[in-house]
């Protein structure tokens, strides 16, 4: 079980973490006191991603947010189609064109963004972009399966298929203390290996 | 009741500590669960082709065969009403004048004449409990038969007792801001 140790120095200076860029306002206190349920595999692992997350900005990557972006996009789109069949001022029998339009327009955004998000995004959680002197755009995406203790995060090149994966390999029973707290400088301390393990790859080839 | 109040909280906890991209995401989930619901509808009415595939059943007229809170889905086509036939109407006409409704009735068929064979016809209805048929109970209220224009579809299939639920928010709104209210919260702080 682990013992996170807390200090000054481990606490993020404002100018590394932009909150704008992640979706929930970092505030070092509040993600370290909700104690969640152990049971709950569901959210140990979202409280591991999110950790994941502020870790890689704080080493200095920049969150890429076109995918997460394209997607609210397509969301928008297809619920316009639904407006639009909602708030059409003629009622039927007269507007049946309009309304054939609309669901047709919306069974096809609907298609369109599940294949999106399960083809662009999978099971990843976070992109970046290129950080200066690398050359890469990372996707990191995360696995455990239903009922596991174990958390499997892999970083991967957004675009380049020809590069390898770098993954690691650990039991939640590391990151979470009895409790039910996270201790996310452990974790911050994995991330940060695996970027190393990453970098030093990518320079080798 | 302890449990309840933690989950609000819990709810309410994630609600505000969202940043702007948090809700916009959030946002736009609620916004595709909602519309998915308004185009299920949508798409009902295309298929069933009447422009009210789900009613419910508002008055005892069609007791003991329909009950007040049975759920009622409908069928719209060409095919000449006939007599024995269960249909829910609306006369449009009654909207016109201040102060009544033209909510959907729903009685048989127990007379129908026809001008011409495939021609133009006249239904008169009844409800099953009722003493006498609607045109002498008043129903009709200006006119003399119902025609295709006022027949909104036939009964093909109910559910009995799930309406019950929109008679008690209808009788007691709040239970319906109630309800939406609660719904929206976990739907927009859902985390999936």
């Amino acid at each position: 079980m682990a013992k996170g140790k807390r200090g000054p120095s481990s606490s993020p200076s404002p100018s590394t973490i932009k909150s704008h860029q992640v979706v929930r306002t970092i505030d070092k206190e509040s993600t370290d006191t909700p104690k969640l349920n152990l049971a709950d595999g569901a959210a140990l692992k979202r409280a591991l991603d999110e950790a994941a997350t502020s870790a890689v900005l704080e080493a200095g990557y920049q969150e890429d947010q076109s995918v997460s972006n394209l997607k609210i996009g397509f969301s928008l789109i297809t619920c316009a189609f639904a407006a639009l069949a909602q708030f059409y001022p003629q009622k039927y029998p007269n507007n049946w064109i309009i309304l054939v339009i609309c669901v047709l327009g919306y069974l096809a955004g609907t298609a369109v963004l599940n294949f999106y998000v399960a083809g662009r995004e999978g099971d990843a959680f976070m992109f970046t972009k290129r950080r200066k002197g690398l050359g890469h755009e990372l996707r990191i995406s995360s696995r455990m399966p239903r009922y596991s203790e174990w958390y499997t995060m892999v970083i991967s090149s957004s675009n380049d298929p020809n590069r390898d994966d770098v993954s690691m390999r650990s039991s939640v029973t590391k990151y979470f203390d009895s409790a039910g707290g996270l201790a996310s400088d452990v974790l911050q301390g994995d991330v940060s290996k695996l970027l190393n393990d990453w970098e030093h790859q990518r320079k080798r080839l | 009741m302890e449990a309840v109040r933690r989950l609000l909280k819990d709810q309410y906890q994630e609600l505000v500590s969202l940043n702007f991209r948090g809700l916009l995401l959030q946002g736009t989930n609620l916004g595709l669960v909602v519309t998915s619901a308004l185009i299920i509808w949508r798409a009902l009415i295309l298929i069933t082709g009447s422009e009210s595939p789900v009613v419910v059943v508002l008055s005892g007229s069609m007791e003991p065969g329909f009950f007040r809170g049975d759920i009622l889905f409908l069928y719209q086509s060409n095919a000449p009403v006939r007599t024995g036939e269960i249909v829910v109407f609306k006369l449009d006409h009654r909207k016109r004048e201040p102060g009544h409704d033209d909510i959907p009735i729903v009685h048989r068929a127990v007379t129908v004449h026809e001008r011409e064979p495939g021609g133009m016809i006249n239904i008169l209805t009844k409800g099953d409990a009722n003493r006498e048929n609607d045109l002498v109970g008043g129903i009709y209220d200006g006119i003399q038969w119902l025609n295709k224009q006022h027949v909104m579809g036939r009964v093909v299939g109910y559910l009995p007792y799930v309406g019950q639920v929109t008679l008690i928010m209808n009788d007691y709104p709040k239970v319906k801001y109630a309800l939406i209210g609660l719904l929206g919260l976990f739907i927009f702080t859902s985390k999936e």
